[in-house]
């Protein structure tokens, strides 16, 4: 024992206070339980609030206006012209973290849930360490939550060092670069390529598979590639970055593409690059090998339907455990966790984590998408609605997109939705009852849906896949 | 070769007893040719072949019970080699048998994405999880074959009644505590194989028809009660004890009441005695018990919930009256009527036949003396009622001895002696009897 070690008794220790975590640490309190809860960083709410989902949200928010401004001049809008004042967007992003951030810790203090700041190791499986507080917590129960963080760029990239952003940088906005490259054409890159596109900068996505967002359908993608293309300088894709020299005033980059012969290998300069190259989970400094318990080959810690790890009083949750690393998957995995470590009869039995990007326009979709019921076979029945054909997306000059819902052809239960254009990531959330549901095609299209909304979508698009939308066109034989 | 599962036979329902090929092995049949009947508790229907081909195999005899989802007839339609052929290699697991081109589109959705994903609302696959249902197993009736709410408690219904109330068909008493030697088998209710038990012969010799005879199948509910009473009188140590009591109070009293009350529905001496029952097995919680088997413990009842038998045109039923010590004696007898008349229909549902933890039987009505009932198992006790007789009966009326008319009740309580012994079903016996025999005391006590 060191000196000047606290020691702290607990019912529950929940290590990480992100989207999983302090939902998690907040449940337990209101179902009477003694937690702890451990988060290295000042703020609570994890990547997600304070260096991802939120502030990527609201960047991407002044973005859209500025782009719906332009658009409306086609509507009579009259101004002349209209450009950001970084500082201001730059406090306006920091202060919409800083409110919800204080606004999680007054609900973790309004439950009297103590709060250690530190990383938290395992010593045993009833005991960790916390560095940085100096403090040993007891526990009977624990709920690991440690979250992920950015893949970094290999060293052999990057010549003699030169300060490459990461979107957490990125969406701190310390500067609108004028040319901007973005390595990696996933959603992170996408989203934060397209916001600085928004603002001024010249941008040049990269990608080293043939695709971008390789899990979505590549249909729904399309549309929000055309875009791409619209506001880009350049969208490369089978393109791989050789390497990164920074110069006086930014990078010189060399950058390969395949094509039908061999590939091509051209070199340009930009100011600033940004690294969109997926994440990992923050498994690694745990001290779970101290404790035995296994991580699988991509770090994650393998649980059952009641995230429970190989050892039965640790639970693991969010982008530590398995499934897509999305803060809804983590907050509705927390309350899981809790709700069995209370006794409750509770399972993560979620049919399916929907999936949403917040590109221009956006993209989500639940359950089933169609290259999957490709790959695995599964045969479908299939209804699309293009927005063109939707009088609200008329009225708002947003007619980028379509709908698309894939049913059990014998039993018309819905299987799958996928939505891009203007508010998919609000209508996807009907999608993702339908399916939790169980609903089929029927209850969709008898559903009143109100008019005229976008939400309209998604009735049209099931009565297509059922027998044919009034609102389109028949095909004449 | 298609490997035919029994189908789906619909609400909920899932199983079947074979009543008749329509085929034999060898014969060829063209798809919607019928196969065979299957009864089930609701209907019988006919399965017709859903391919052409010849019939390879015929899994199972006429009065089998199938289960949903079992192969029960191979149909060699040429699609495929033949199951288990040398030259193939081992056997492809039974779900990926299906040849490709005979499965329809349909079939192979199911397979690849439907097994997985079960069709209910979310609070639907909670409350599964919270009744200890696995949710797999059940049979959506809803939209699309959504499970709902009410297909978990009638799912949950039929696992009680094979558990116990209606029917062990399955026992899963540990082989030492049957004490013959062998597990039960009784999957078609014919074979039971004792070996171990002395001077024990089973089955018995066939039976020799020494004359004109007439055969009946035995089906449906008498299956189910022969079921039940076999493996009630081969597993529970039945001890009865028998009194006569003496009705003539409270009979007077209950016709005094239905006279003066000629518009409100009749009360009945078994409502009197069930509502009697209910108070009075509260001080003898040994009798509104069951045995668990697996933790070897005595699950003594705080809920009193009084079966009765009722003769039905399909059999004997016994309907369960809920909470019977907090029902009122006209609310009583105004529920024993109408959930008897719901039998008698054969509109009683699975949730008004299941949870009892007592019962009375009333052969009395018929006529008799003392009757000696099979224990309703997991139940610990039952109370078979006689005929009420006027009888002469020795009385002392102060300190002198008379013989005065009286009407008697013949009782006898049958209860399962690893629970309780003698002196205690005699007490809740005597205090029984006490109840019934003076109004007073039945309108303090009960």
């Amino acid at each position: 024992m060191v000196v000047g070690e606290m020691i702290l008794e607990t019912e529950i220790l929940v290590i990480g206070g992100g989207p999983g975590g302090y939902t998690a640490a907040i449940h337990a309190a209101d179902l009477g339980h003694d937690v702890v809860l451990v988060e290295s960083r000042d703020m609570l709410g994890g990547v997600c609030l304070t260096e991802g989902c939120i502030p990527s949200k609201t960047l991407i928010h002044a973005v859209g206006l500025a782009q719906n401004l332009t658009d409306a001049r086609a509507m009579g809008l009259v101004h002349d012209g209209i450009r950001f004042d970084a500082e201001k967007l730059r406090g306006h992003v920091r202060q919409v973290v800083t409110t919800l951030s204080s606004g999680v810790a007054a609900l973790v203090e309004n439950r009297e849930i103590e709060r250690v700041k530190g990383h938290a190791r395992f010593q045993t499986p009833n005991r960790v360490y916390v560095d940085g507080a100096n403090t040993i917590v007891n526990f009977d129960y624990a709920i690991i939550a440690p979250g992920s963080r950015i893949n970094t760029l290999p060293d052999n990239l990057v010549k003699a060092g030169g300060q490459i952003w990461t979107s957490a940088q990125a969406l701190a906005i310390p500067q609108i670069p004028e040319r901007l490259l973005v390595i990696g054409g996933g959603y992170i890159g996408l989203e934060i390529g397209q916001a600085y596109a928004g603002l001024g900068s010249r941008v040049t996505l990269a990608e080293f598979s043939d695709a971008l967002l390789s899990g979505a359908d590549q249909d729904l993608v399309a549309v929000v590639t055309k875009q791409c293309e619209k506001s880009f300088d350049a969208v490369l894709t089978a393109a791989r970055v050789d390497s990164i020299q920074p110069t006086k005033d930014g990078f010189e980059v060399a950058i390969e593409q395949k094509n039908d012969t061999g590939s091509d290998i051209f070199k340009s300069r930009f100011s600033q690059v940004l690294a969109a190259t997926g994440r990992r989970p923050n498994t690694d400094d745990l001290g779970l090998d101290t404790i035995g318990l296994d991580r699988n080959d991509q770090g994650l810690i393998p649980t059952d339907e009641q995230c429970r790890t190989a050892i039965p009083h640790l639970f693991a949750i969010g982008d530590a455990a398995p499934g897509p690393a999305l803060a809804h998957k983590a907050s509705r995995e927390g309350k899981v966790a809790v709700e069995v470590i209370d006794g409750q009869a509770s399972a993560f039995d979620n049919v399916t984590v929907p999936a949403v990007l917040f590109t221009h326009p956006e993209i989500a979709w639940a359950g089933l998408t169609e290259a999957r019921a490709e790959e695995r076979g599964i045969g479908v029945k299939m209804g699309k609605f293009p927005l063109t054909a939707l009088g609200r997306a008329r009225s708002a000059g947003k007619t980028e997109g379509f709908v698309k819902v894939l049913a059990d052809p014998e039993s018309g239960v819905i299987l799958g939705v996928g939505i891009v254009g203007e508010h998919a990531s609000e209508l996807v959330a009907e999608a993702t009852l339908a399916i939790e549901m169980g609903a089929t095609l029927e209850d969709l299209m008898v559903t009143i849906h109100p008019h005229p909304t976008f939400s309209e979508s998604i009735m049209e698009a099931a009565e297509m896949a059922a027998s044919g939308s009034v609102h389109l066109m028949q095909k004449k034989e | 070769m298609f490997e035919f599962k029994l189908p789906d036979l619909g609400e909920g329902i899932h199983e079947g007893e074979l009543l008749q090929w329509h085929v034999a092995e060898g014969d060829h049949v063209n798809e919607d040719d019928p196969l065979c009947e299957v009864e089930t508790d609701k209907a019988a229907v006919t399965i017709p072949s859903p391919r052409s081909g010849t019939i390879a195999a015929l899994k199972g005899a006429p009065g089998d019970i199938v289960t949903v989802g079992d192969v029960f007839i191979l149909i060699d339609d040429g699609s495929e080699k033949q199951v288990g052929d040398a030259t193939e290699g081992p056997p492809a697991p039974a779900e990926e048998k299906i040849s490709p081109e005979a499965a329809s589109p349909a079939d192979k959705d199911a397979k690849a994405f439907l097994p997985s994903r079960v069709i209910a609302a979310p609070a639907t696959r909670r409350l599964a999880r919270e009744m200890g249902v696995d949710i797999r197993q059940v049979q959506g009736t809803g939209p699309g074959g959504r499970v709902t709410p009410e297909d978990l408690e009638a799912f949950d219904g039929q696992n009680i009644e094979e558990q116990g109330i209606d029917g062990p068909e399955h026992p899963r008493v540990p082989e030492e505590d049957t004490g013959l030697g062998q597990p039960l088998e009784t999957v078609s209710g014919r074979s039971l194989n004792a070996q171990g038990v002395p001077f024990l012969e089973v089955p018995w010799a066939p039976v020799a028809d020494g004359g004109p005879v007439e055969r009946e199948p035995i089906r449906s509910l008498r299956r189910k009660v022969a079921v039940k009473t076999t493996t009630s009188n081969i597993l529970i140590p039945h001890v009865a004890h028998m009194d006569d009591i003496d009705v003539t109070q409270i009979e007077a009293l209950r016709q005094d009441y239905n006279a003066r009350n000629p518009d409100q529905a009749k009360l009945t001496l078994l409502a009197f005695v069930v509502k009697a029952v209910a108070a009075g097995l509260k001080p003898y919680p040994m009798f509104n018990a069951s045995i668990d088997l697996a933790a070897n413990e005595v699950v003594y009842k705080k809920y009193y919930n009084i079966g009765f038998a009722a003769d039905t045109p399909r059999g004997l039923m016994v309907p369960v009256i809920q909470d019977a010590d907090r029902q009122s004696l006209s609310g009583m007898a105004d529920r024993i009527r109408h959930l008897a008349d719901k039998a008698r229909k054969g509109e009683i549902q699975v949730s008004e036949l299941t949870h009892g933890t007592f019962t009375v039987t009333n052969v009395g009505a018929v006529g008799g003396t003392h009757v000696f009932p099979v224990i309703n198992a997991p139940e610990t006790a039952i109370l078979g009622l006689g005929r009420v007789k006027k009888k002469p009966k020795v009385m002392s009326q102060k300190g002198r001895d008379e013989i005065r008319i009286r009407s008697v009740l013949p009782v006898t309580l049958c209860f399962d002696h690893r629970v309780a012994d003698g002196a205690q079903a005699a007490a809740f016996v005597r205090d029984l009897k006490a109840v019934l025999e003076s109004r007073l005391n039945f309108m303090v006590q009960v």
